[in-house]
């Protein structure tokens, strides 16, 4: 297997890489969830490559059709999603940015055992809109199956917990099938078509945006779904987002009905990158920069749309107005000797909207910029400050996609500022810190995400 | 302030595939602190719109090394060792380490690239919609050994001194476009397919051609896989003008299974987790030699170019692979199909032997099969160790007007060396 995918190995990484953002987005995952389910991707891909026994307990077989709702066709290739009824669902809390590290830990670690947890299997359709799934292990499953325009699975179960279903009963509406060893289970399901929302982002000047990823969300965001359905979001990355063409173009489709809001995500400077390019903690330091329709720099601000079922809602407008936006620089440095440290995050979080925050890597010599601030009030945090160096090269050391590793030399603490931006660039913002003498220990990305990138490793267990 | 960009240095060996090769440490100096592997060197300039005359926001612009003159290999009289080897390449100036520095414009499109070492720099600007110039350097495509110079001859050489600022302006050509929509025969729109073209003098993608390194040069690769809509309508910009072969990619049956929990897992591949995609080519051929090459003029736009996809004519060939001394089922034996090099569709056997290969077109075909005896106890997260090896002779396989099934295919034990067969094919992309 391994020989057959040689040639195709870089495909496999950029769709990956495509996957976990499409997935990012859709979930609106916590960078700490992000990276989890990036590792449990690694897994997944890797792990499927094992031939193993089959399990001693038996397996069964679910086949049936799928049907489009609108046009009453066999729904060709697409995906039939078998999703192990969870034994017990959790609410989900809200990723917490300002979450202590063994809280962020601690949720990293839960994410990753409820992902562990998760029973699918996913098989597609055939021309005739039937499907065949083998080797199902036994249990009880959620039968969705999706399609691009097609409500998908993930904004089914959305829709019925924002409905105020009980997580913990099964989902009404959604076909549950029990596979007993050795038997053949029948499910026909029928998809519904999803409303689409299209349009087009332009500058102020009138000219296109280009490759921004627009996405849709539910006005209240409080329906995320719990984690024990996360994984959910695999079967359903295909529609929930969309990057703007030369042209400016968007279309979002397979939206379930509901009030939604459009947001445009824009990787405005910074750095984009493999290998020595990629430094992780200064690429997840970079945020983009995030709009919502028709032109709002605050959620709170924006104008949601209305999609009933199946529309078709095209035409959107969408406006960038960066002019009046500022920029936030200053120094990081050690209050010791006054030197810059290399290694930071700083990020301005908004006073009064909590979800709007900027942020920036700082550079070798600790100085940063934080671009594309609106007016407001702001608290400025800087994290993660360490003064690193470039782990020395070894023999052992592979190619590596994430970049080449550093070396912490000393830690330091967390530092803040209150920063008020009104109508012009602030600069000097400088923020000396003590050295952190008990630096807690961070989980190493780099090495969770060697796992995927290399496929003589052997898989991760499982 | 101006475009704020300080450029990271982005260093990988131009080499095939995803095998990004780490380079920093070659950019001289002290290497204790990162800020030394920086120098002091400052570009910066406007990149403008060609087509609109307005200066570009957010474009992304590169600056590219020019590679040393080439040098007299050192002394290297030992055999080569893989070690010495890569200390030979890194210091032999031919070797084709890019250290590309990457940053982008701003509102203004303006941009300012610091800490750059000094030496010479091809500036290149890149947008989506916008060309990526380069020029074919030639001769047969090796990623090894790319020369830099020809392939960048379109783009600016600049000079950066040490503590000098220098300036450039770049302006971007406006690409052609193709686009259309790619449907079933039955009329309904293929959602979510992935669409590629490529030129069609045979040249494939620059990807397989200059590596890695100059794919970094565009991020639409990377961020924009072109795709189907759920209308079926795809749209692929930025393209030098020329003739194309549109293509169109369904993946078939992939199979994705997670099991958790006590329930235990099976693991156990479907016959169909590894079959090939089905790639069908525009207007609606499943042959590249049969494909209608496109053809468009500079920043044309053809939003004409439909695929369909005829899938009613086509069957599948199923059987069962067994070793011919004691018939005991190959489990995980690699079958293509090939017709030349214009059509290859693969499968690996089921845990009994059995296999399918689905979706294959009518026409004379060539069969392989080489199957393994693997080691039994070989841990599953291990890649398992290779017994024993089965090929069989190339078969002739006619298919028209119905499926196959051919029955039981019986392989005789072949030498170890044929394992590495699998590399050998030219899979389409």
């Amino acid at each position: 297997m391994t020989l057959m995918f040689r040639n195709k190995r870089s495909t496999i990484y950029a769709r990956l890489i495509a996957i976990e953002r499409e997935s990012m987005d859709t979930v609106r995952m916590s960078p700490i969830q992000f990276v989890c389910l990036s590792v449990v991707l690694g897994a997944v891909a890797t792990g499927a490559a094992a031939q193993q026994p089959a399990s001693a307990m038996g397996t069964g077989m679910v086949t049936g059709h799928v049907t489009c709702g609108d046009t009453q066709r066999p729904a060709r290739f697409a995906s039939v999603v078998l999703f192990g009824v969870p034994a017990q669902v959790t609410a989900t809390a809200k990723p917490n940015p300002d979450a202590s590290e063994e809280e962020q830990l601690k949720a990293m670690t839960d994410a990753l055992q409820s992902i562990g947890n998760t029973n699918m299997v996913q098989a597609k359709t055939g021309t005739d809109g039937a499907y065949m799934a083998t080797d199902v292990p036994l249990g009880d499953y959620y039968v969705f199956a999706a399609a691009a325009g097609y409500v998908s699975p993930l904004n089914q179960v959305q829709a019925l917990i924002a409905g105020g279903s009980d997580v913990n009963k099964p989902l009404p509406g959604v076909q549950v099938v029990h596979v007993t060893a050795d038997h053949t289970v029948m499910a026909d399901v029928t998809m519904e078509r999803g409303a689409a929302v299209s349009g087009t982002i332009s500058w102020d000047d009138g000219s296109p945006v280009t490759g921004a990823i627009m996405s849709v969300v539910p006005e209240k965001s409080d329906t995320t779904p719990p984690r024990q359905f996360s994984m959910l979001a695999i079967a359903s990355v295909m529609s929930g987002l969309s990057i703007s063409d030369d042209l400016g173009h968007f279309r979002i489709s397979g939206l379930a009905p509901g009030n939604y809001i459009v947001s445009a995500r824009i990787q405005a400077g910074g750095q984009t990158g493999l290998g020595a390019a990629m430094n992780w903690s200064k690429a997840m330091a970079n945020t983009p920069l995030v709009v919502y329709a028709p032109a709002a720099f605050h959620k709170a601000d924006a104008k949601p749309v209305t999609l009933h079922a199946s529309e078709d809602l095209r035409d959107q407008l969408m406006t960038l107005k960066l002019g009046g936006l500022h920029s936030v620089s200053g120094a990081v440095s050690s209050a010791a000797d006054h030197h810059g440290i290399n290694s930071a995050t700083v990020r301005l979080q908004d006073t009064v909207d909590k979800d709007f925050s900027r942020s920036a890597p700082v550079d070798a010599a600790g100085n940063f910029t934080v671009t594309f601030v609106p007016p407001g009030t702001y608290s400025m945090k800087v994290s993660n400050a360490e003064d690193t160096e470039p782990k020395p090269k070894t023999d052992k050391d592979k190619p590596n996609l994430f970049g080449p590793g550093t070396k912490t030399i000393r830690s330091y603490v967390d530092g803040k500022l209150s920063v008020i931006v009104t109508d012009s660039d602030l600069t000097g913002q400088n923020v000396s810190l003590a050295v952190d003498n008990n630096p807690k220990k961070e989980p190493d990305f780099g090495k969770l995400l060697g796992g995927i990138d290399d496929d003589e490793k052997p898989a991760p267990k499982q | 302030m101006p475009g704020l960009v300080c450029g990271a240095v982005l260093g990988f060996g131009l080499r095939a595939g995803a095998q990004v090769q780490v380079m920093t440490s070659s950019m001289g100096g002290e290497q204790q602190l990162p800020a030394s592997a920086y120098g002091t060197g400052t570009v910066s300039g406007h990149v403008v719109c060609g087509d609109t005359q307005r200066l570009a926001r957010f474009a992304t612009v590169s600056l590219v090394p020019k590679p040393a003159p080439a040098k007299a290999n050192p002394q290297s009289s030992a055999a080569p060792t893989p070690q010495s080897r890569r200390q030979n390449r890194q210091q032999d100036s031919e070797e084709i380490s890019l250290q590309m520095v990457q940053g982008k414009t701003g509102l203004d499109g303006s941009f300012e690239i610091q800490k750059l070492p000094a030496g010479d720099y091809y500036a290149v600007a890149s947008m989506p919609g916008y060309v990526l110039s380069l020029v074919d350097s030639g001769g047969p495509p090796d990623p090894e050994h790319v020369d830099i110079d020809k392939v960048l001859a379109n783009y600016p050489l600049l000079h950066v001194d040490a503590n000098h600022s220098s300036s450039v302006e770049l302006t971007m050509q406006r690409g052609a476009v193709i686009a259309g929509r790619v449907m079933f025969d039955d009329g309904s729109p293929a959602a979510n397919v992935n669409v590629s073209v490529k030129p069609a003098d045979g040249k494939d993608s620059m990807w397989q051609i200059y590596g890695a390194g100059l794919q970094m040069l565009t991020e639409e690769s990377l961020t924009h896989p072109p795709r189907t809509d759920d209308d079926g309508h795809y749209r692929i910009a930025g393209l030098q003008p020329g003739k194309y072969i549109v293509s169109a990619t369904l993946q078939v049956q992939p199979t994705m299974r997670m099991a958790g929990g006590a329930r235990g897992s099976t693991g156990r591949p479907d016959h169909n987790d590894n079959s090939s995609p089905l790639i069908v080519y525009a207007p609606g051929v499943f042959r590249k030699s049969e494909a209608k090459p496109v053809e468009v003029h500079a920043g044309e736009v053809n939003s004409m170019t439909d695929v369909q996809m005829n899938l009613s004519g086509l069957h599948h060939v199923s059987g069962r692979v067994l070793a011919a001394s004691d018939r005991h089922p190959l489990s995980g034996a690699s079958l293509s199909l090939s017709m030349g090099r214009d059509f290859v569709k693969y499968a690996l056997t089921d845990n009994d032997g059995s296999f399918y290969l689905d979706y294959v077109p009518e026409g004379s075909y060539t069969l392989n099969v080489h199957g393994f005896d693997r080691e039994p106890n070989s841990k599953p997260e291990e890649e398992p160790k290779i017994l024993r090896v089965y090929v069989s002779p190339k078969t002739p396989l006619i298919i028209a007007g119905q499926d196959v099934l051919l029955g039981e295919i019986l392989l005789t034990a072949g030498k170890m060396s044929d394992t590495g067969m699998m590399d050998d094919i030219d899979v389409p992309q």
